[in-house]
């Protein structure tokens, strides 16, 4: 009797313990949105790039022409979206990622090393090349083509993974075989296409977020707010997935449909993401592992805290990237891949270890 | 039993011709890759240039001494070059596939192209060269010195882990991932050419080969061709195992190591060169192993005859694809994945 008190003791501390980790992080991420904010602002200090973002929740205007006026709209239009991207695009690929490892039943799975990343980048690249495409305007159309030819490395997923019970490494080095058909295809494309284009797709590819505009953060948010919420109700079932599949089967859940429904999402998420940003490579794929050392592998708890933390990631990212060069010169995901790759290395040298 | 040796040898005997016969094609296919350019001159006209110029006859009009130039500064070492480089990296895949056994491994999918371009990079952005300012002394030295890096961490990585293959691929795709993150932010900071010029590197081109670099090709083919061929008894060996390999009185890591350097130093070579060619490597060891079987001392030279046949041919597409030509690599990359893949999936994960 005792035991099973202590036990129930335990557990309610262990789930104090998670939330209180979980509001630590969101004052980090807080935090992590105002220095991101304040870095580089046209010579703005901390407390008045907190107050020009205060006063427009305010609701405070400024007159037209005054030195104030144009501040506010440099902060609200140009480093605000930025910011607010920084942080969807981090949730977003936080829960692809979380939602992949958990659907492949794989810890190195997440949208750039099954692939789904470069189908999404051939989509909006040959979107670009045929003038579906003209630069970041038309985010709904980048959005469908990469949509569209992220459901490709998708479904090749989908028909190796049951088959043979292929081990984890196989199934990520299959995802990377695809990223490279799907990178060589792109390059195909690159170079038939006129040095405009080229250097428009090229400078997109890399992964920046620098300049995006607001109807492009509106079309992101949607998707990802929405991806997350559906993600995260069904993070019960993708803890019974983890244990396997005939676990699930005989737990009564269809594991096959729960697979398709959560890689739809994941291509969604993928999708929007990769379409106004390019590619933000490793993201999804750290952020759950870090997080699973701090709160355990389950998902209730690994989702809100994923999301938060590789928003953070990401306002990091885009500190440094733009400390090191003010005027842009190195994308995000030039120092996203920098730090996630030997991560990922890391990841799998000692992967051995059971805290996956 | 003698009647079965006997059949063994002649089949080895027919093997043998079979590979020698190969040789024919890529020749033809090497000669008449000379006459393919974005310029537009037929072979004829190419083979009349080749013949006058070896007689030494003076280039009486505009026209000839254009496509002298073009002949002899483009497309004839680009020739050479293309035979030797697709010969170095088959040669190399055999090896690394045997070593590692591992059908999926080849100096692109261990990394060890990767890290060679690293330093190839470094040097054309940075100007950072162990032997300073000796053109292509210093291009090969940096190649060498960083393609020893992702070599270094599998022997390690090898040494102190079970490990299965599959993981060591996906090693050396890391290290991959790592060394071109950090390439992608040296090209930040480096010139609008030199960035073009990298790019190029990256995607794999026999563009840029010259005169200049072919005797260094030529000997990097000879020893990795000589010392693979010597030591070809001993892969075969280490591909019965490790246990076997001992029994039978060869060292398998020391072989191991050895192998891994010497291949690392051949590629290092190509790579200074052409950049990463990626999966040709991978795909021409199986291609001559359905041809010549698998013994290795067959297999590297058919790997290598197959392997410059398929370089040239492939770069003498993508030389006239587009409205500027097309890197190698691309092609090779659109061969190679799908091979990949399948070689990927028929493999059974319990043996691999």
């Amino acid at each position: 009797m005792t035991d099973k008190q202590s036990f129930v003791d335990d557990y309610i501390h262990s789930t104090k313990l998670k939330l209180f980790f979980i509001l630590m992080m969101g004052v980090l991420s807080v935090f992590c949105i105002f220095l991101s904010l304040s870095t580089e602002a046209a010579g703005l200090t901390f407390d008045q790039c907190v107050r020009y973002v205060l006063d427009f929740f305010q609701g405070i205007t400024y007159d037209r022409g005054t030195p104030d006026y144009y501040y506010s709209k440099y902060m609200i239009d140009y480093k605000a979206p930025r910011v607010v991207f920084a942080v969807l695009a981090g949730a977003g690929l936080a829960v692809a990622g979380v939602a992949m490892q958990s659907v492949m039943n794989n810890p190195l799975a997440d949208p750039y090393t099954t692939g789904l990343s470069s189908g999404a980048c051939f989509g909006v690249a040959l979107g670009t090349c045929f003038g579906f495409i003209m630069g970041s305007q038309n985010a709904f159309e980048s959005v469908v083509f990469s949509f569209i030819f992220s459901l490709i490395p998708t479904t090749i997923l989908l028909m190796i993974a049951p088959k043979a019970k292929i081990s984890p490494s196989t199934l990520i080095l299959a995802g990377v075989a695809i990223s490279y058909l799907f990178n060589a295809m792109t390059t195909l494309l690159l170079v038939t296409t006129d040095s405009g284009t080229l250097a428009q797709v090229y400078q997109w590819q890399v992964g920046t977020i620098s300049g995006i505009p607001w109807s492009n953060v509106e079309l992101t948010a949607v998707i990802v707010v929405i991806g997350s919420i559906i993600i995260w109700m069904l993070s019960r079932s993708l803890n019974v997935l983890s244990l396997g599949d005939s676990s699930a089967l005989s737990l009564g859940l269809d594991p096959e449909a729960l697979r398709v429904a959560c890689l739809m999402v994941i291509s969604f998420l993928v999708a929007v993401i990769v379409g106004s940003a390019g590619i933000l490579g490793f993201v999804g794929l750290m952020a759950p592992h870090i997080v699973r050392l701090l709160v355990g592998s389950d998902n209730r708890f690994v989702i809100p805290m994923a999301i938060m933390f590789s928003a953070c990631f990401l306002l990091v990212c885009d500190v440094a990237s733009l400390i090191m060069s003010p005027l842009g010169a190195i994308p995000i995901g030039t120092v996203v891949s920098m730090i996630g790759a030997p991560i990922f290395l890391l990841l799998i040298i000692r992967r051995n270890s059971n805290v996956w | 039993m003698s009647g079965e040796e006997e059949t063994y040898l002649r089949l080895d005997k027919r093997r043998r011709r079979l590979y020698l016969l190969l040789i024919i094609p890529m020749v033809l296919v090497a000669i008449y890759s000379i006459s393919v350019s974005l310029y537009e001159f037929s072979f004829d006209e190419a083979m009349d240039i080749i013949v006058r110029h070896f007689r030494g006859e003076i280039k009486d009009t505009y026209k000839d001494f254009l496509l002298d130039n073009l002949i002899f500064e483009g497309t004839f070492p680009r020739a050479v070059g293309g035979v030797l480089v697709g010969a170095i990296l088959a040669i190399g895949g055999v090896m690394m596939q045997a070593i590692v056994r591992n059908p999926l491994a080849d100096s692109y999918t261990t990394g060890i192209s990767s890290g060679a371009l690293f330093g190839v990079t470094l040097y054309l952005a940075l100007d950072f060269s162990l032997l300073g300012h000796m053109g292509n002394l210093a291009v090969i030295s940096n190649a060498l010195l960083f393609s020893l890096v992702p070599c270094a961490i599998m022997i390690v990585f090898s040494v102190f882990r079970k490990t299965t293959p599959t993981m060591m691929v996906l090693v050396g795709i890391a290290t991959m991932y790592v060394f071109s993150a950090a390439t992608m932010l040296i090209k930040y900071n480096a010139e609008n050419d030199v960035i073009q010029q990298i790019y190029d590197w990256s995607l794999g081109s026999l563009a840029k080969v010259t005169w200049d670099n072919v005797p260094y090709l030529l000997i990097s083919f000879l020893i990795i061709m000589i010392v693979g061929l010597l030591i070809a008894k001993r892969i075969d060996v280490l591909t019965a195992g490790d246990n076997c390999a001992t029994t039978m009185g060869v060292n398998p890591s020391l072989l191991r190591i050895g192998c891994l350097i010497l291949v690392s130093v051949c590629t290092a070579i190509a790579v200074s060169f052409s950049g990463t060619i990626g999966f040709v490597g991978l795909i021409i060891p199986h291609l001559s192993r359905l041809i010549v079987g698998t013994k290795t001392s067959l297999l590297i030279p058919c790997s290598a005859v197959m392997g410059g046949l398929l370089l040239i041919g492939a770069d003498s597409i993508a030389r006239v694809c587009g409205s500027s030509s097309l890197p190698v690599g691309v092609l090779t990359a659109i061969i190679g994945t799908p091979v990949f893949l399948f070689f990927l999936l028929k493999t059974k994960n319990s043996s691999w």
